[in-house]
C-alpha cells in the first residue's frame, strides 16, 4: 500500500491548480466568478484536454423573467433530462424555463450560461450548468463523458460503469489501497485514438462517505473535512496515498457493479451486447446528432477493446474487500482481448 | 406493396451476439437477435417489404409466406417503436 502523508496536510481540493491559458471566464459577479473558477479548479483533469483551442465562459446572473428562453425560429431537437434543447444557427441551446440557459458554439468553443438569481434557486445549478456545457464542448473535441469508476495496473485498464449507489466508489478504494492507480470513483471521459481508446478523468477527488473512516484507519480526517451532500467528503486520493494517481489508461476490462445480499461476491462474463446496452444509461449523449452518433461508435470501439462482467458484490466484500476483491479480479482471463 | 423507410435518428451497433438499436430522439434503446439484425440491416438495401421477405425467404431457407409473416411482425414492432416507418401507395 502506498505510504500515507498526515492528516494536518491533507486538503479537500486542488486550490494550487492553475487554469489553463486558453480558458478564458467572464462574470461580473465576484463572489459567482470565484465560485466557478473553484469548481474549474475541480475540473481541471477533464478541462486540461478540452484545449489547446480556446474555450470561453461566459456567465451571467439573470432575474427569472430575464433568463433567455429558446429563441421563436429554432429548431427544437430532442430533450435532454431536464432541459428543452434547440439549435439556433451555430449555436447548440440548453434551456430551463425561467432558471437557465446555456448557449454553446463548439466550433468556436463559446459556452454562454445565464442563470437566476431567485434566492430558491438550486444550491448545485451552475455548477451543473459549467459541467453541461464543457462536456458538450468535449464531446465536440473528440472526448465523451462515460459514469465509471477507473483504475489501472500492469498495463491493464478497469472500467466500472454504474450508476451512484452501485459500489463504484468503494470498490475504487479497495483497489488503491491495493496499489492499483487511480483515475476517478465517478466519471471518466473516453477518446478514441488510431490504435486503441482511452480514458482520462473529468474529475480527480473522491466524495467519502465517512463510514470508510471507520474502515480504514488512514481516512479517519475525513470526519473533520466539510460535509458535501449526503454528507459525504470530498478529498483527493492521491493527497492520501502518494503516487497512486494516473492520467490516463486504456480500458481493458468493463465491470459493471451491483451491490447484493448474497453471502459470496461473484463476477460473471456478459456478451458484448450486454455491456453495450448497459453503457447507454451511463452516457451523457450529445442533442447534435452527428457528436452523438461519434459518440456511440466510441461506446461500439469501447465493449470491442474489453472483456466484460458482471460483478456481484456480496456480504463477503464488506467483512474482507482486498481479499473479496483480489480473489475476483484474479479469476478474470488473463489474455484479455484475445478473443 | 409498401415501402419501410428507417428513423435517420437511429443508430445500429451490430456486436458479436446481435445489436443494439439507440433512438437518439428519445434515447431509447432495443436488443435485436441475430435475424432482426439481418431484417434491419435488408430495410437499409432494400425497402419493399416483399422484396425484404424474399431475401429472407432465401436467406434463411423458409418458405415465403412464412418470411413474409416474420418480417411484417418485425416491422410492425419497429413501426410501433418509431425506429421506422412504412408507405403504402
Amino acid at each position: 500500500m502506498p505510504a500515507l502523508v498526515s492528516a494536518g496536510r491533507v486538503s479537500p481540493v486542488h486550490p494550487e491548480a492553475e487554469l489553463p491559458a486558453w480558458l478564458s471566464l467572464v462574470c461580473a459577479d465576484a463572489a459567482t466568478r470565484r465560485s466557478v473558477e473553484r469548481y474549474l479548479r475541480y475540473l481541471a483533469p477533464g478541462i486540461a484536454h478540452l484545449g489547446p483551442d480556446p474555450v470561453r465562459l461566459v456567465l451571467e446572473i439573470a432575474a427569472p423573467d430575464d433568463v433567455p428562453g429558446i429563441v421563436p425560429g429554432a429548431v427544437m431537437l430532442p430533450s435532454r433530462g431536464r432541459y428543452r434543447v434547440a439549435r439556433h444557427d451555430n449555436h447548440l441551446v440548453y434551456s430551463i424555463d425561467r432558471q437557465a440557459l446555456v448557449r454553446l458554439d463548439p466550433a468556436a468553443g463559446i459556452a454562454s450560461i445565464w442563470f437566476s438569481s431567485a434566492p430558491n434557486a438550486e444550491s448545485d445549478l451552475v455548477p451543473g450548468l459549467v459541467s453541461l456545457a464543457l462536456l458538450e464542448l468535449a464531446s465536440h473535441r473528440g472526448f465523451f463523458g462515460l459514469h465509471a469508476a477507473a483504475v489501472a495496473r500492469d498495463g491493464l485498464g478497469y472500467l466500472l460503469p454504474g450508476a451512484s449507489g452501485s459500489g463504484k466508489t468503494s470498490l475504487c478504494l479497495t483497489l488503491v489501497r491495493e496499489g492499483f492507480h487511480y483515475l476517478s470513483d465517478d466519471f471518466i471521459l473516453m477518446t478514441a485514438g488510431t490504435a486503441d481508446l482511452r480514458c482520462v478523468p473529468f474529475f480527480r477527488t473522491s466524495n467519502l462517505d465517512v463510514a470508510w473512516a471507520e474502515r480504514f484507519p488512514e481516512l479517519s480526517f475525513i470526519h473533520d473535512l466539510p460535509p458535501l451532500v449526503h454528507g459525504k467528503r470530498m478529498l483527493d486520493l492521491e493527497q492520501c496515498y502518494p503516487g497512486s494517481h494516473a492520467a490516463a489508461a486504456r480500458p481493458t476490462y468493463l465491470l459493471f457493479p451491483t451491490i447484493v445480499a448474497h453471502a459470496e461476491s461473484a463476477v460473471r462474463r456478459i456478451t458484448r451486447r450486454d455491456a453495450f446496452c448497459r453503457l447507454l444509461p451511463e452516457s451523457r449523449l450529445s442533442a447534435d446528432v452527428r457528436t452523438a452518433k461519434t459518440h456511440v461508435r466510441t461506446l461500439e470501439r469501447l465493449v470491442r477493446q474489453c472483456e466484460a462482467f458482471e460483478l456481484h458484490h456480496g456480504r463477503d466484500f464488506l467483512r474482507a474487500p482486498a481479499e473479496t476483491l483480489r480473489g475476483l479480479l484474479e479469476s478474470l482471463p488473463r489474455d484479455p482481448g484475445g478473443r | 406493396m409498401t415501402r419501410v423507410i428507417r428513423n435517420p435518428a437511429v443508430v445500429c451497433t451490430d456486436l458479436d451476439d446481435g445489436a443494439v438499436l439507440l433512438d437518439l430522439d428519445t434515447t431509447a434503446y432495443y436488443s435485436l437477435n441475430r435475424t432482426a439484425v439481418g431484417i434491419w440491416k435488408l430495410i437499409g438495401d432494400e425497402p419493399m417489404v416483399e422484396a425484404i421477405a424474399a431475401r429472407v425467404a432465401e436467406k434463411y431457407d423458409v418458405d415465403h409466406e412464412r418470411a413474409l409473416a416474420s418480417v411484417k411482425r418485425l416491422i410492425a414492432t419497429l413501426e410501433h417503436e418509431k425506429l421506422i416507418r412504412t408507405e403504402s401507395p
